[in-house]
C-alpha cells in the first residue's frame, strides 16, 4: 500500500478506489451525455478472480456534428401502393463516434493507465487524428504542450485488439505533486487516486470529470 | 414543412427510426467464423443484438452490435436492462454478387412474416422481444480484411391507419403521486424481471403504480383506472415514439383485438425513469384487413439507410476496413490465409503442427532457396538452414533467392533477409558449417574441427523435427542419414539428375526390443521394424540412387529444381498430416487412399524429356550403410568415434555392412552431352509473359536460367503481402508496387544482362462487358497486345482466369506465334503448348480472299494442335464473380506453381530446339521419341494428389471460340471490331462458332474430350 507517497498505487488500492469511483459517479451530478464507469472483471488465465479487471466507460456518443434532421412529410396518402411510407419517416440520421475508455492497472508502472477507442456508427474505427477533431480546443492543447500525453496503440491487455492508449511513464511523477498538493490525509490518498488521475487525464481525452467526484462523499 | 402537420391531434403516427452501431470486433468475429468454421457454407446464421432505452437527453439509443453478437445466446449471461438480448438473422454472402444479388424486398417480408407467425401463435406474448427480430445482410471479404453490411428492424406495414390521439410528457399525463409511483415501480420491475423490452404498467385509483409482464393483460384488463402499454423507446424526440411502436401495435391489434391503446414509451436518464421525456399517447388503429390468412404475407420496411418509399436498389452498403488492426499479425495470417481456405473444401490444414514443427535445411544452393521458401508457403516458421559455400554468380539465375548483391556473401547468411522479407514471422537461422563425409580422411590437425562438426550435426538434427537433404554431394548425405535414422526424424531426400530426378523420404528408426530397462542390451537389440511394427523403409543409400547424381549443377536442366522442390515439399506436408507421420507406410500409384491429401509414396522419380513419373517402395537394405542396423548399432555403441572412423577409413562401412562400393561413379546420362546447347539461338527469343504471378514469377526465372535474355511481362496487379512467399521474385519492398515494374526490378537484380519490359495492362475479356466510356481503353488495350504479340516470338499464356487467356490464344494462332499455357487447379496442373496457325490454301494474290483460302492444316500440311479453349463447348465468360473466396486463384497446393513452371519452360526449351519448331507434332509418352531432347508432348496433364503426369495430345477444334478458322477468318476480316463485339456478348463466340447448335444436337455429347473437369478453370496468377 505504500506506494502512494511516490505517486503510485498497488493493485489493492486500484480496485478500492475504483470501487469507490464507481459508486461516487453514480451519487454525483454529472453530465447527461455521460454514461456510468463500470468495473469489469476479468483475468488473463482462468476465471476472474476478485482483483483482477478494469475501469471502463463505454458507449460514450460524441456527436460529431453533420447531424441532419431528414424529415420527410409523406402527406400525399393518396395512393394504396404509398402504404409503405406513411406511418414511417426517416426522422433523423445521427453522426456520432461511440468512444470506449478503459483504466487499466499496469503492473510495470504501479499506476492506472488509460485505454481508449473510438468507432463510428457503423463500426468502423477511428484514427487518432479523427479523434483529435472531435476534442474540444483546450484537450488539443493539453495534447500538444504536456510531455505526459504522449498517445501510442497498443495491444489492450485483456481485450488483445489495439487501443489507444496514454503512456504511464510519467504518471507517478506528476500524481506524486498532485497528491501532495492536495494535501489529504495519507490513508485517503489511495482511495483519492483516481479521481485525481481521472481529473488529469480526462482533460487529454476531452473526458469530462465533475469536481464533485473529488468532494468526501 | 418539417413537423408542420405534427403538432396538431388527431394525425398519423410518425416514429422515429432505429439505427444499428456495430463495433468493429463484430465483424473480426465474422471474418473468423467464416475462415475457420463455416467455410462455403453461406446458410443464415442466429445473431443477438442489444436494444435499450433511451439513455441520454440529447441522442436517440442505438441498436448494439457486438464481438458477443455471434456467441449463442445463454442464459446465464449477466443482465443489463440496457442491453435486451433481441435474435437476429446474419446472412454472409460467398462473394459480392452473391450479397448485391440478395434480394432485401424479399428477405424483409420473409422476417415480417415470422414476427407475424409469432404473433399470432402467441409466441410474442411470452417473449416480446421477438417483435424486434432484424436482419444482416453482409459480405466478409476476407482476402481484402473488409466487410461489406447493411441491417434492417422490419416494421410490419398497417394496411389500415394507425392515428395518433395524442402524445405527452409522462410527467404531464400523470399526477405527481403516479410519477412518484410509477418510478418506484419501474425500478423495482427493472430490477427483479427479465430484461423485456415491452411491458404493462398498470394504475389504481389511488395512485399505486405496477408494472407487469404483457401476458398478465387479461388479467389486468378492465381492473384499474389505467392501462398502460410501455416499450423502451430507443428515440429522443418528444414528439414522436420510437419504431418499435409499429410492430408493439401490430401485435395488440392482431393479436388481441385492440382498436384504441394508451401507450408508454420508457426513456430513461442516468439509469433512472426519465418520466419527464418518456412519453404517454393515445393511439386507434382499425383492425387490418385480410391479415388472418395464413399464407398472407404483409408490407415490410425498415432497411437502415433506404427512405421510405424508394425502392432497395440504391442501397448502398456499409464498408467496414479491418486493416488497421495490428499490422504484423494480420500479415501473417493473410499469408496463411490460402492454406485456410484449402480447408474449405478440400482438407483442414494443421497450421499449429505446421508453424511449430522444425525443419533442418542441409544445403541452401537451388533445392534449398525453393524448398526454403515453398515450406513458408506451407507456413512453416522456423528453419534452420546449413550451407558451407558463397554465392557466386551463375548462381543467381539458378538459386531463386539470391540477387546480384548477394555475391561473395556466404549462402546461409544471404538467405536470411530474403527469407524474412518475403516472411517476416519466419524464424530463420543460418549455420555456417562443411558436413563431414566418409571415406575423406582428414589430417590429423582438421580432426577436432571435423568432430566438432559431426557434433554440431548431432545436435541440429535431435533439436529438429525435420530435415531435408539438399547438398550437392551425393556423400554428405550419409552423416546426415544415419543421424535422422538413429533420431527417428522425418528426413527428405532431393537429388537432381541432368534431367532426371529423384525425392524421397527416409524410413523410420528401427524400434528397440524388448524394454529399455538394460542400457547395455539395447545395442543388439535394434528391431528390423520400426515403431509402430511397419517394416522400415528404406533411405537413399539403400538403393541404386547414386548414379542419378549430377556433380554438375549447372548441368542440371533448368526448371528441374521447380519441380523437384514442389514436389519434396508436397511430401514433406504430406506426411506431416498422415496419422502415422514418419510410420507411414508408402503408397504406390494407383491404390485408392482415404487420406484427405492424396498418395503418400516413398519414393518418386521422374524424368522431364521423357514426361514420366513413377512411385517406388523399398524397404529399409540390410547392408545399407546408412541406415542398416549393423551401422546403426554401431553408432549408438560408439558414437562419434563410430562416426570419425568412417569418414577416415573408406572401406570401413562396407566391411561393417559388407556392401561392395559406398561411392559410385557420378555418371550423368549421356543423353545430355549430345545436345548443342545453342544459347546464342535463345538468348535473342523474344518472350512475353501474359501474368507476373506465381507462374510469371517462376516461368521467368526458369527462362532466364535456360538462357532467355528478352523477356516482356504483361500483369494489371500490384503486389500484396499474401503474395510474397509464393510468388518468388518479391519482397516487402514491393507491396503496393505493380507486379510489372516489380519484377522486371528483380530479373535484372539476378541477371544484369536481361533485356526486360514490364507493361501494367488489364488483358481484355469476353464476359467483362465494358461501359461506352471504357471502350476507348480496351480498345487501346486489345491494340497494344496484338502489338505486344506480333513483336514477340513466344507467349506464355500465365493469367489468372480462363476467359483472359482468349484474346492472346486468338492473336497467337493469327500470328503464328508460339503459345504455352500453363494452369493451375487445386492439385492439378495443365502445361501445353498451342499448336501453330492455319496455312493458306494456294496462292493468297487476292487479299479479299484470305478469309476463305484458311486451311485446315498449318504451314507445314500438318494437322492443327488445339489450344487451351479447343476442349471447351461454352464460349469464356465471367468466371470469377460467382466464385467463393477459396475459388478465387490462391487457393493452390503450394509447390504447383512451382512444378507447372518447371515444365512449361521445360517445353518451352524443347520446342524451340525442335526442327519444326511450333509445328512439331504432338507425342505421347512411351513412343519412342527420335529426338535428343526428349518428348515433345502437346499437353501434360498432372496431379498432386494421385502423383500421376499425363501426356495428351488434341488437335485444334473447328468449333474452337479461339483457334478456329471460322473465328480466325472473321478476326481478320473485322479487326478489333470483331474482338470488341465477343468482350460485350460471348454468346456470339457460340454462334459464329456453332457451339449453339452444336449444344442444341445431340452431337453435343460427342465431342471430344467433354470429361474434361473444369480444373484447371482455377487457375493462379
Amino acid at each position: 500500500m505504500g506506494g502512494v507517497g511516490h505517486g503510485t498505487l498497488s493493485l489493492d488500492s486500484f480496485s478500492a478506489s475504483a470501487a469507490a469511483l464507481v459508486k461516487r459517479w453514480k451519487e454525483i451530478e454529472v453530465d447527461d451525455s455521460l454514461p456510468d464507469w463500470a468495473w469489469k472483471p476479468c483475468c488473463k488465465t482462468g476465471g476472474p478472480s476478485e482483483l483482477e479487471g478494469y475501469l471502463a466507460l463505454e458507449g460514450l456518443y460524441r456527436d460529431c456534428g453533420g447531424s441532419q434532421e431528414q424529415i420527410e412529410e409523406n402527406g400525399n396518402s393518396d395512393g394504396a401502393d404509398i402504404f409503405a411510407c406513411d406511418t414511417w419517416v426517416q426522422s433523423s440520421s445521427y453522426n456520432v463516434h461511440v468512444y470506449d475508455f478503459h483504466v487499466v492497472y499496469s503492473y510495470s508502472y504501479k499506476v492506472p493507465v488509460l485505454y481508449f477507442q473510438a468507432h463510428r456508427s457503423d463500426g468502423q474505427l477511428l484514427t487518432l487524428d479523427q479523434i483529435k477533431q472531435d476534442l474540444p480546443s483546450d484537450s488539443l492543447k493539453v495534447l500538444s504542450e504536456s510531455k505526459w500525453t504522449f498517445i501510442t496503440r497498443e495491444e489492450h491487455p485483456y481485450l488483445s485488439r489495439p487501443w489507444f492508449t496514454l503512456h504511464p511513464c510519467a504518471t507517478s511523477d506528476w500524481m506524486k505533486l498532485l497528491l501532495e498538493e492536495s494535501k489529504v490525509a495519507y490513508e485517503e490518498q489511495s482511495l483519492r487516486y483516481l479521481p485525481a488521475w481521472l481529473s488529469v487525464v480526462g482533460q487529454a481525452v476531452g473526458l469530462k470529470i465533475p469536481l464533485e467526484l473529488h468532494c468526501r462523499s | 414543412m418539417a413537423g408542420a402537420g405534427a403538432a396538431g391531434f388527431p394525425r398519423e403516427v410518425l416514429v422515429e427510426e432505429l439505427q444499428c452501431i456495430a463495433d468493429v470486433g463484430l465483424w473480426d468475429a465474422l471474418r473468423r467464423l467464416k475462415l475457420d468454421v463455416l467455410g462455403t457454407d453461406d446458410s443464415p446464421i442466429p445473431i443477438t443484438g442489444y436494444y435499450a432505452p433511451r439513455l441520454f437527453r440529447k441522442l436517440p439509443s442505438f441498436f448494439n452490435l457486438r464481438p458477443e453478437s455471434l456467441v449463442p445466446r445463454s442464459h446465464n449471461s449477466i443482465r443489463d436492462r440496457n442491453k435486451c438480448p433481441i435474435a437476429g438473422t446474419l446472412m454472409n454472402t460467398n462473394n459480392m454478387r452473391g450479397f448485391q444479388n440478395l434480394d432485401r424486398e424479399q428477405l424483409l417480408k420473409a422476417e415480417v412474416k415470422k414476427i407475424l407467425d409469432d404473433i399470432m401463435s402467441g409466441e410474442v406474448e411470452e417473449e416480446p422481444a421477438l417483435l424486434l427480430r432484424f436482419v444482416v445482410i453482409s459480405f466478409a471479404d476476407l482476402k481484402n480484411w473488409k466487410v461489406y453490411y447493411n441491417a434492417a428492424f422490419p416494421s410490419l406495414v398497417f394496411n389500415s391507419k394507425i392515428t395518433l390521439l395524442s402524445l405527452q410528457p409522462a410527467s404531464k399525463v400523470l399526477t405527481k403521486e403516479e410519477v412518484m409511483f410509477l418510478c418506484t415501480s419501474l425500478l423495482q420491475w427493472i430490477d427483479i424481471s427479465a430484461v423485456v423490452p415491452f411491458f404493462l404498467v398498470s394504475i389504481t385509483s389511488d395512485s399505486s403504480a405496477s408494472v407487469r409482464q404483457l401476458r398478465d393483460w387479461k388479467a389486468c384488463k378492465g381492473n384499474y383506472q389505467k392501462l398502460l402499454f410501455g416499450f423502451y423507446d430507443h428515440g429522443c424526440r418528444s414528439d414522436r415514439p420510437g419504431m418499435a411502436i409499429i410492430n408493439y401495435i401490430a401485435f395488440l391489434s392482431i393479436r388481441w383485438k385492440i382498436e384504441k391503446v394508451q401507450f408508454f414509451c420508457y426513456r430513461e436518464v442516468r439509469g433512472r425513469p426519465d418520466l419527464e421525456q418518456s412519453l404517454i399517447g393515445e393511439a386507434s388503429f382499425p383492425p387490418p384487413y385480410g391479415w388472418d390468412d395464413p399464407d398472407y404475407v404483409p408490407d415490410a420496411i425498415g432497411w437502415e439507410g433506404v427512405e421510405p418509399g424508394k425502392g432497395t436498389e440504391e442501397m448502398k452498403p456499409k464498408e467496414i476496413d479491418l486493416q488497421s488492426s495490428n499490422p504484423a499479425i494480420q500479415d501473417e495470417e493473410k499469408q496463411l490465409m490460402h492454406l485456410k481456405l484449402m480447408g474449405w473444401r478440400h482438407f483442414p490444414v494443421d497450421l499449429e503442427k505446421l508453424s511449430r514443427v522444425r525443419v533442418l535445411l542441409l544445403g541452401a544452393g537451388t533445392l534449398g532457396c525453393e524448398v526454403a521458401r515453398l515450406l513458408m508457403t506451407w507456413g512453416v516458421r522456423k528453419l534452420t538452414v546449413v550451407d558451407s559455400g558463397s554465392v557466386a554468380t551463375p548462381d543467381l539465375v539458378k538459386q531463386s533467392l539470391y540477387i546480384d548483391k548477394d555475391r561473395g556473401v556466404p549462402r546461409v547468411s544471404a538467405i536470411i533477409p530474403h527469407l524474412k522479407e518475403r516472411c517476416p514471422a519466419v524464424e530463420v537461422e543460418g549455420i555456417q558449417m562443411e558436413i563431414p563425409v566418409p571415406g575423406h580422411p582428414v589430417s590429423p590437425s582438421k580432426m577436432a574441427s571435423v568432430l566438432d562438426e559431426c557434433k554440431h550435426l548431432q545436435t541440429l538434427v535431435a533439436a529438429n523435427d525435420a530435415v531435408f537433404l539438399l547438398t550437392d554431394t551425393w556423400e554428405s548425405r550419409w552423416l546426415p542419414t544415419l543421424l535422422c535414422a538413429s533420431e527417428n526424424k522425418i528426413a527428405i531426400t532431393a537429388v537432381l539428375g541432368c534431367d532426371s530426378y529423384l525425392v524421397m523420404r527416409h524410413g523410420a528408426g528401427p524400434r528397440t526390443c524388448g524394454g529399455t530397462d538394460e542400457v547395455p542390451a539395447q545395442i543388439e537389440s535394434l528391431s528390423t521394424e520400426d515403431a509402430l511394427s511397419h517394416q522400415r523403409l528404406g533411405c537413399c543409400f539403400c538403393n541404386d540412387a547414386a548414379f542419378l547424381f549430377n556433380s554438375n549443377p549447372n548441368r542440371t536442366l533448368p526448371g528441374l529444381t521447380s519441380v523437384v522442390s514442389g514436389k519434396a515439399v508436397e511430401l514433406f506436408a504430406r506426411m506431416l498430416h498422415h496419422p502415422d507421420e514418419i510410420h507411414a507406410p508408402g503408397d504406390i500409384a494407383g491404390v485408392e487412399t482415404e487420406h484427405q491429401l492424396g498418395l503418400l509414396p516413398h519414393e518418386l522419380r521422374g524424368s522431364l524429356p521423357n514426361c514420366v513419373l513413377s512411385m517406388e517402395l523399398g524397404i529399409s537394405s540390410g547392408n545399407c550403410t546408412a541406415c542398416s542396423i549393423a551401422v546403426l548399432s554401431e553408432y549408438r555403441r560408439r558414437g562419434l568415434d563410430f562416426v570419425m572412423q568412417a569418414i577416415n577409413y573408406p572401406t570401413y562401412l562396407k566391411d561393417l555392412t559388407g556392401i561392395s562400393d559406398l561411392k559410385r561413379p557420378d555418371t550423368c546420362p549421356k543423353m545430355l552431352t549430345s545436345i548443342s546447347v545453342n544459347s546464342d539461338k535463345i538468348s535473342d527469343v523474344r518472350c512475353l509473359l501474359l501474368g507476373a504471378g506465381t507462374l510469371g514469377c517462376d516461368v521467368a526465372r526458369i527462362l532466364m536460367d535456360c538462357g532467355v535474355r528478352k523477356l516482356t511481362v504483361v500483369d494489371s496487379g500490384r503486389v500484396v503481402v499474401s503474395n510474397l512467399a509464393r510468388q518468388s521474385l518479391y519482397t516487402s519492398d514491393d507491396r503496393g508496387a505493380p507486379k510489372a515494374t516489380a519484377i522486371i526490378r528483380h530479373l535484372v537484380e539476378r541477371c544484369p544482362s536481361v533485356d526486360a519490359q514490364g507493361f501494367q495492362m488489364e488483358i481484355p475479356m469476353p464476359g467483362h462487358p465494358v461501359s461506352p466510356n471504357e471502350a476507348a481503353g480496351v480498345l487501346q488495350d486489345c491494340k497494344r497486345l496484338k502489338e505486344l504479340v506480333a513483336s514477340h516470338d513466344a507467349i506464355f499464356l500465365l493469367t489468372d482466369t480462363r476467359e483472359s487467356r482468349w484474346l492472346p490464344t486468338l492473336l497467337c494462332t493469327d500470328e503464328n506465334k508460339i503459345a504455352i499455357t500453363a494452369a493451375l487447379g487445386y492439385d492439378s496442373y495443365l502445361v501445353m503448348r498451342h499448336g501453330a496457325g492455319p496455312g493458306i490454301i494456294g496462292e493468297a494474290s487476292n487479299v479479299t480472299a484470305v478469309e476463305d483460302k484458311l486451311s485446315t492444316k498449318d504451314a507445314l500440311g500438318r494437322q492443327r494442335l488445339g489450344c487451351y479453349f479447343c476442349n471447351d463447348v461454352v464460349a469464356p465468360v465471367d468466371s470469377v464473380s460467382n466464385r467463393t473466396l477459396d475459388q478465387q486463384c490462391t487457393v493452390t497446393r503450394p509447390g504447383l506453381a512451382s512444378i507447372a513452371s518447371g515444365c512449361a519452360a521445360d517445353l518451352f526449351t524443347r520446342m524451340l530446339r525442335h526442327p519444326s519448331g511450333i509445328h512439331a507434332p504432338g507425342e505421347i509418352a512411351g513412343a519412342s521419341s527420335g529426338h535428343p531432347l526428349g518428348l515433345l508432348p502437346h499437353q501434360m496433364r498432372g496431379s498432386l494428389s494421385q502423383y500421376n503426369l499425363l501426356t495428351l495430345l488434341g488437335y485444334s477444334s473447328s468449333n474452337c471460340t479461339a483457334c478456329s478458322n471460322v473465328v480466325l477468318s472473321e478476326y481478320r476480316r473485322r479487326g478489333m471490331d470483331f474482338v470488341m463485339q465477343v468482350i460485350n456478348e460471348p454468346t456470339y463466340l457460340e454462334d459464329l462458332t456453332g457451339l449453339t447448335d452444336l449444344m442444341k444436337s445431340a452431337a453435343y455429347s460427342e465431342v471430344e474430350w467433354v470429361d474434361e473437369t473444369d480444373e484447371e478453370d482455377v487457375v493462379e496468377i
